[in-house]
């Protein structure tokens, strides 16, 4: 103790200068995988408000940048972050707490169809994810750069539900009703439940006021 | 120091900020501050500012940025610990588990008791982090 001790509440204050400050507490104190993955789930989301907010700057980004962009922001708020990491295979993105053995994976698809979604799961659950207790979580991170993202969201909730063995359980993402929810089923490998959060990214961009009405690279865009 | 751990966490604040020299320059003087003797034990944020030389409310944004990265795992140089005075007037440590637990639910962890003001009763400050108190030991 200093005579110019701080206290958590102004400790806060002065971190939330900064995105993601007001739960460095939080992001610290996670003592289990859950906890862990949680975090990194509402970080993600606040990275997305951002880029959906600038998503003029991002509607022209390829898949790879789109995703590097993400994992780069994930690295400033201090996590340990690869863009295309072997594991089994080059994951898009993956967070790790090293001194845990924590891993969070995640595959990244742009929406242009459910078949490339469904790639996407398919590659994340069958392919890159070890299903162990540990690593039971993960990420789909799915871009729509055209219109009405909700219902393309909706499109692929559904597709999940009506997979033939009725495998996929699906319940609510509370942060992002319209824009996430999260998905159960038994992985394949181990049997053990995986769980995945399906996180759309708005990107789609083609104002219709006279400028951009008349400027030739929104012409092309639906 | 180990020169070694000097090195990887310098490539890591410069590839991280290599976009934003100003956190890359606010990380380096605190990588620095940190490393510099005498060992440091109980580092407060008003102390690690004036430390690096920056004026009060001077670059509030780069120097939350840079503090919130460096304590976390992409270039562990900080850590942080929490005390509350104790009922014999001394400080007693709280960890982290601890003091997220009492300012979620406010509830004041050296006696269980809910208390709505358990935040400004939590004090919060910096130590080096471990691979960085590690290494000293060991020079």
């Amino acid at each position: 103790m200093t005579v110019d001790s701080e206290t958590s509440n102004s400790f806060i204050a002065t971190l939330r200068a900064a995105p993601g400050g007001e739960r460095v507490i939080e992001r610290l104190s996670a003592s289990r995988y859950d906890q862990f993955v949680d975090m990194i789930h509402a970080d993600i989301d606040d990275i997305v408000l951002r880029m959906e907010r600038n998503r003029n700057r991002y509607v022209d980004l390829s898949e790879d940048d789109v995703t590097f962009h993400i994992a780069a922001m994930l690295e400033c708020l201090g996590y340990t972050v690869s863009n295309g990491a072997q594991l089994a295979g080059s994951v898009d993105l993956t967070v790790q707490r090293v001194s845990k053995n924590w891993l969070w994976t995640s595959e990244a698809k742009i929406f242009t169809a459910l078949d490339k979604v469904n790639e996407g799961m398919l590659q994340l659950t069958t392919r890159y994810s070890p299903g162990d207790i540990e690593h039971a979580r993960a990420g789909m991170l799915i871009y729509i750069k055209t219109t009405k993202a909700a219902k393309k969201m909706a499109d692929w909730k559904n597709h999940l539900l009506a997979h033939p063995d009725g495998a996929f359980a699906i319940d609510p993402c509370a942060a992002r009703p319209n824009m996430a929810f999260h998905s159960t089923h038994e992985h394949d490998g181990t049997g053990l439940p995986m769980r995945i959060r399906h996180m759309g990214v708005w990107l789609h961009f083609k104002p219709l006021d006279s400028s951009g009405r008349t400027a030739k690279k929104y012409k092309q865009r639906s | 120091m180990s020169v070694d751990i000097e090195q990887q966490l310098l490539s890591a604040i410069r590839r991280t900020w290599k976009d934003s020299p100003l956190i890359e320059e606010v990380c380096v003087a605190i990588l620095d501050f940190v490393l510099s003797p005498p060992k440091k034990e109980y580092i407060t944020l008003s102390m690690l500012r004036k430390a690096i030389g920056l004026r009060v409310s001077e670059g509030d944004a780069e120097f939350a940025a840079a503090v919130q990265y460096l304590l976390g795992d992409a270039a562990p140089v900080l850590a942080i610990g929490f005390e509350m005075v104790g009922p014999d007037g001394l400080p007693v440590r709280i960890s982290i588990e601890e003091a997220e637990i009492a300012r979620r639910n406010s509830i004041n962890p050296l006696t269980g008791d809910f208390d709505e003001q358990v935040g400004e009763k939590l004090l919060t400050f910096l130590v080096p982090a471990s691979a960085i108190a590690e290494s000293r030991s060991q020079a």
